[in-house]
């Protein structure tokens, strides 16, 4: 499997899961914070272990065992959903209570307003990635830039993301 | 994790992070990379906390790209000519690596302290245990393990330490606050009619505005400047002495210091204010008196050298577990628990 494959294997696997956690981080600072803390410590355990082929795929690993053991350990408590499958019960459970859905509509809308007013090199390469799943080396040729250009615009698309979001947080 | 939060710290964190998860999209990461990382996510729980945060965003924005359903050709055909057009108008400065950006975000949060000083006043406005005082006098006392922002009438924040002291004397010629012991940072608003006076045992010192920060330990004072100029004057003897100190300086005041000006970073050592304790190769025995200033179960170095071993990171100043976490993975250092404190040695080879 080509890296960049795996890269988006890693990802399909690892979003629900991750984005459940995020919501619930909205949803209770409290929880989130006791929730990053530990794959904090995670991480920090896994020292011995050398060579991490893949730091971020580990970092997501890491991140989504805590949370079906955290949602494992919720349901114990609650006993109201039998435990068969932890996976699929961390995303089934933790999907209708979390970070609501108006909540999350209203980010995305505006993240989605923060896109449109990107000029064209920025839309493009956005689109290209999420879109199209093309490479930094495919999207460099497609729009003749350089490869490190195409980080630097993905990278000033996120920052303009976040800042809206950080506005609309602050109002 | 408390809303207060040192919003400009955050910020280069959230840089730092972005250049990172854009770099995992690039390609391979070089075996020097992978470890960087690694440390870099080992250095703070509030990388962790970022790095996944992207994530987040990083989905909004897909459903975000998807939901505009963006016409590719003819975009990219716009997109093709800008850059074409840009590419005869500037030049684009070269991506520096990632290593060394990661070193140059740090430093810039550093150059950046007349922005703190906003980012000061909001986490003024954000700060739950606030209180506003009025003419009267009044005294504080901080419990142990706490620390207050206090808004005084004028419009000054005094943002007080652990265990600090102070008492506040608003009157009609000045503004007097006496610390009698502990830390405090304070940020004056100007009032050129009206000195803001902060008495230290034998000592005023004397600002009208400006942000600066007095310790006062034992029988040693430590004054530093974080932006503008104070006047320190020792009321002490026939002939009583005066030092202007600006931005960036310190003066220890003892019985046995020297009264030298010292140079400092400003920012760093201040950085108790924001509930964030930042060394970025600080010695051992200086960032550890810093968390032991928040908690009941202190942290011993039973081994003088490893007071100057250097090391780096952020972290909250409540959030010593992680702090002894952090130190528990180092290399070099063997951490041991027990009721009353964390001993911190050497490690045995």
């Amino acid at each position: 499997m080509s890296r960049r494959n795996l890269i988006q294997t890693l990802w399909a696997e690892h979003r629900f899961a991750l984005q459940a956690f995020f919501r619930r981080r909205i949803r209770s600072h409290r929880d989130a914070a006791d929730l990053t803390q530990e794959v904090y410590f995670r991480l920090l355990r896994s020292h011995g272990e050398r060579s991490i082929e893949n730091p971020e795929a580990y970092l997501f690993t890491v991140a989504r065992n805590i949370l079906t053991e955290h949602v494992v350990i919720a349901q114990r408590q609650s006993k109201k959903v039998p435990l068969t499958d932890p996976i699929v019960d961390a995303e089934l459970i933790i999907e209708p209570v979390a970070e609501s859905e108006v909540e999350h509509a209203q980010q995305v809308k505006a993240v989605q307003a923060a896109i449109q007013e990107m000029d064209d090199p920025h839309k493009a390469v956005l689109r290209m990635i999420y879109e199209e799943g093309l490479s930094y080396s495919q999207i460099a040729r497609r729009l003749d830039v350089n490869k490190s250009m195409v980080g630097k615009y993905f990278e000033q698309a996120i920052n303009q993301c976040r800042e809206r979001l950080g506005r609309r947080r602050a109002l | 994790m408390s809303p207060i939060k040192d919003v400009q710290v955050l910020r280069a964190i959230e840089v730092q992070a972005t250049r990172w998860f854009v770099r995992h999209r690039e390609g391979d990461l070089l075996a020097q990379e992978r470890e960087d990382f690694m440390s870099w996510l080992r250095s703070s729980p509030q990388h962790v906390d970022a790095y996944l945060a992207l994530v987040d965003l990083s989905g909004k924005m897909k459903v975000g790209v998807h939901e505009l359903n963006l016409e590719a050709d003819p975009l990219y055909e716009r997109a093709r000519q800008a850059i074409a057009r840009s590419r005869n108008v500037v030049a684009l400065s070269p991506r520096e690596s990632v290593i060394e950006q990661d070193v140059a975000v740090l430093a810039n949060v550093r150059k950046r302290w007349p922005l703190m000083v906003a980012s000061i006043a909001l986490l003024a406005v954000l700060a739950s245990a606030m209180y506003v005082y009025s003419a009267h006098t009044q005294t504080i006392v901080v419990p142990h393990g706490e620390q207050r922002s206090l808004k005084l009438a004028d419009g000054s924040v005094a943002y007080a330490n652990s265990d600090a002291q102070l008492k506040i004397r608003y009157g009609e010629k000045q503004r007097v606050i006496e610390l009698k012991s502990g830390q405090a940072l304070f940020d004056v608003s100007t009032d050129p009619t009206r000195p803001f006076i902060v008495k230290v045992g034998k000592m005023d010192i004397v600002a009208v505005g400006t942000q600066f920060e007095v310790d006062r330990q034992a029988d040693l004072i430590t004054v530093t400047v974080v932006e503008g100029r104070i006047n320190v004057l020792e009321r002490e003897g026939a002939n009583p002495q005066t030092l202007d100190l600006s931005a960036g300086q310190r003066v220890k005041l003892g019985r046995h210091s020297s009264r030298q000006r010292l140079s400092v970073d400003a920012q760093r050592a201040t950085a108790w204010a924001h509930r964030q304790i930042i060394f970025a190769g600080r010695p051992l025995g200086e960032v550890v008196a810093e968390f032991n200033r928040n908690t009941q179960h202190p942290i011993v170095i039973e081994d003088e050298a490893l007071r100057d071993y250097r090391i780096r990171g952020i972290f909250l100043t409540y959030d010593l577990d992680s702090f002894v976490a952090y130190l528990e993975d180092l290399d070099n250092i063997d951490v041991e628990r027990t009721a009353e404190a964390i001993h911190v040695k050497p490690r045995k080879k």
